[in-house]
């Protein structure tokens, strides 16, 4: 069936030396390919810049035209039970590696996983580790329990730099044969804020609306990616309508879905944006902190966030 | 089942509502002149829907019965109860139609029943009865087409002497003072204390009453609620011991019912120990101390009650709305589910990550062919297409078809050409309709 890919897969790199902006941890894995050997390898970092894609070019750099068979990838944030940990991962580690000594397990987000998960994988990277290697990838390398960072060689891998990005999305256009206007250019690379997949996806958009891609396209475009109802909904606490707030917070998280970390998360982002007096943010920033630190400690993160609404609505 | 084996035959064993029946038949024999639909509200167990069935029956009426069981949107009652409600009788049968339950006649499921329902009353041929526990959960469109008739809750003395006429026909052992003390305890639901009578037996012991009727009624959780709210007392708590709901699910009667009670400051200080009491439910779960509830209960009840004045004042109480959203918008959520599940696979990404391309792909969607390829890409099938794009989701799905009809084309560069040429016709199209289509697309956008 004829398809089309979005871009960020079409041009995810294939080859670690096609990985643009990262040339000294890029060094590093090529060693490791010319040794065919591997530790456990730990990759922080914010998202899109390039774990993923290091990995999966990694591994087929070290194992060629089986590297299907050797490579599991598992998403940590969506299955972040112990179980995953247990069944899945445990069940791929004991197999075989096929045409080679070992195979490669790339756990992501792996900072979602409970304390008890990462013990319990502690474990197994232990038990395995003749036949299995681990590229864990995480947002914050400090919510993974120590006794697995000191197993793994950790990378860190910033933020892209503007210069990065704008070589890739450049690169993309000319193949994709769009007009990209040079201030076009610079607005994607200034509101991807190093993040590779969002520049991506930020051209693919404007690409689908504009004939020559303008600044002016790009702002229209990426704005409206913006979840505009969580400002919405700050906006009404701090009129002291602390009903209208809640209703919207219901329809966020429970019709919509979303989780309590991302309303926060987007909360405190949009706090900056807020016409208010720069005293009148650092005062809302304490709520919001506040809030984050009981969204972790209580059980139901309706409950939480309402209780910041109230604090927000109050004044 | 006693209840069925003592259900009323006549008007003279419909216990304690004497005054309404007159009142009823009055309607229903000069059917036509007023409202042509009766809606009878009251509590559990006060004898709305026997009531309709004795009336029925002595009166020689043919009862069309539909209750919440059965799905009641506006398809299912245009052809079971429309259908009835036009046809005058077939050989000279008079016929009643009963709406049980017409509070849960519910927005999402039961789609278009309200309005359907409304048409149906307004032109009916026949008398429609509804019945319902609230006055106020019935629309008030509708309210305004029925003649409204209220049951009371019965009193103790009424559900006793029927308690009684039962046990001494089915030949019951038992005092009346246990009697009464079950009769009390019903809280004038007949069918629920003849239930409870009939689950002890036919030896009933003094003290036995103990046994049953600790029914979850919502009446009592809104006893406790309003002096939760009327007391400003610790001692409250109390009135909270013998409500059979999990501490979690009180926690969110609570807290939906707060801001009626609270404004402010006092607000502010309640929601406080609302989420203090969350953080030690959450603590008493993760390390299976469950101990650590009686911190959770103390918050949430006593907490909250001594951040008021006291005082009693008149709040009109609701259960939470928390699992009513969450059931109602079950499906959505679980479609987006899959939606993001199928992003994250092809991508590389957890379902998180795989939210940040939906603006992305909903604006390929303003072009059929690109809509098309990238679905096929994503494999999404019809259902999920529509969700994303409720506007253009058959002309998406055209174009797929489209593309099945075209020879495949194995070398993806090739594809190039003909999508440019696509691009730049469809382009002037969607720079004309920019604007508007921004407009319509918004929607589809912040729905994520």
């Amino acid at each position: 069936m004829e398809f089309e890919k979005p871009w960020t897969e079409k041009y995810r790199p294939q080859k670690l030396e096609d990985i643009v902006g990262r040339d000294p941890i890029i060094r590093r894995l090529k060693s490791y390919v010319d040794k065919k050997s591997m530790p456990h390898l730990l990759f922080a970092g914010p998202p899109g810049v390039g774990k993923t894609t290091a990995a999966i070019a990694l591994a087929k750099e070290i194992f060629g035209e089986y590297w299907k068979q050797n490579f599991q990838e598992t998403n940590a944030s969506d299955e972040r039970g112990i179980n995953v940990v247990r069944e899945k991962i445990k069940d791929f580690a004991r197999t075989k590696p096929i045409g080679g000594d070992f195979k490669i397990i790339f756990l992501d987000e792996s900072d979602a996983l409970t304390a008890d998960a990462q013990n319990a994988l502690r474990r197994t990277m232990e038990v395995y580790t003749s036949t299995c290697r681990f590229i864990l990838s995480c947002n914050y390398s400090s919510r993974i329990i120590d006794p697995i960072q000191s197993r793994c060689a950790i990378f860190r891998f910033g933020p892209l730099s503007n210069d990065a990005v704008k070589v890739m999305i450049k690169k993309i256009a000319e193949n994709e044969k769009i007009d990209l206007k040079e201030d076009g250019l610079n607005a994607i690379a200034y509101v991807a804020e190093g993040d590779m997949r969002k520049a991506i996806n930020a051209l693919q958009a404007s690409a689908g609306i504009g004939d020559s891609i303008t600044e002016s396209i790009v702002y229209q475009v990426t704005s409206r990616a913006k979840p505009e109802e969580i400002k919405n909904m700050m906006k009404v606490a701090l009129t002291g309508d602390f009903l209208s707030s809640r209703k919207i917070l219901q329809t966020l998280l429970l019709e919509q879905g979303l989780s309590g970390e991302d309303i926060i998360m987007q909360m405190h982002r949009e706090t900056f944006n807020l016409e208010v007096s720069d005293k009148e943010k650092v005062r809302i920033i304490e709520m919001i902190g506040e809030a984050d630190f009981r969204l972790v400690q209580g059980a139901n993160e309706f409950i939480q966030l309402e209780y910041l609404l109230a604090n927000l609505s109050t004044g | 089942m006693l209840v069925e084996k003592y259900f009323p035959k006549n008007f003279s064993e419909i216990k304690g509502q004497q005054a309404i029946v007159k009142e009823i038949l009055a309607w229903i024999n000069t059917w036509g002149n007023e409202k042509r639909a009766l809606l009878i509200y009251g509590p559990p167990g006060s004898g709305k829907t026997t009531m309709v069935k004795v009336l029925s029956k002595e009166l020689g009426y043919d009862l069309i019965e539909l209750n919440a069981s059965d799905k009641r949107d506006q398809e299912a009652l245009n052809r079971i109860v429309g259908n009835a409600s036009s046809s005058k009788t077939l050989f000279g049968y008079k016929k009643i139609i009963l709406l049980d339950e017409a509070d849960n006649i519910h927005g999402k499921e039961d789609y278009g029943g309200a309005k359907a329902l409304l048409e149906i009353i307004k032109n009916t041929q026949n008398p429609i009865i509804l019945t319902a526990n609230s006055y106020w959960e019935v629309s008030q469109a509708i309210r305004d087409n029925c003649k409204l008739v209220q049951f009371k809750r019965l009193q103790a003395r009424t559900v006793f002497s029927r308690l009684k006429e039962i046990a001494q026909a089915e030949k019951i052992q038992i005092e009346d003072e246990t009697l009464l003390k079950i009769a009390e305890q019903s809280n004038g639901d007949l069918r629920a204390a003849i239930n409870d009578l009939d689950s002890l037996g036919n030896n009933i012991l003094k003290g036995d009453e103990k046994l049953v009727g600790f029914r979850d009624t919502e009446k009592s959780i809104f006893d406790a609620l309003s002096k939760l709210y009327s007391s400003s007392s610790i001692e409250v708590r109390k009135e909270f011991m013998d409500i059979d709901k999990k501490p979690d699910e009180l926690l969110l009667w609570i807290d939906e019912n707060t801001p009626k009670a609270y404004k402010g400051k006092e607000l502010l200080e309640a929601q406080n120990f609302i989420s203090k009491a969350d953080i030690y439910l959450n603590r008493a779960f993760k390390t299976r101390n469950y101990s650590m509830w009686k911190y959770a209960s103390d918050l949430m009840t006593g907490g909250v009650s001594v951040v008021g004045e006291g005082g009693s004042r008149y709040i009109s109480f609701s259960p939470p709305r928390y699992f009513q959203i969450l059931g109602s918008s079950k499906k959505t959520r679980e479609a987006r589910k899959t939606i993001l599940e199928k992003i994250g696979k092809k991508c590389h990404c957890s379902t998180k990550i795989a939210r940040s391309y939906l603006p992305m792909i909903s604006i390929l969607f303003l072009n059929p062919k690109k809509g098309a390829l990238i679905s096929n890409f994503f494999e999404f099938d019809l259902e999920e297409i529509k969700f994303i794009d409720e506007k253009n989701y058959r002309k998406i799905e055209l174009s797929r078809e489209e593309l099945l009809k075209e020879p495949e084309k194995k070398d993806e560069t090739s594809i190039t050409p003909v999508e440019l040429k696509n691009k730049t016709v469809e382009k002037e199209d969607s720079q004309n309709k920019n604007e508007e289509k921004q407009k319509t697309q918004q929607k589809t956008l912040f729905d994520f």
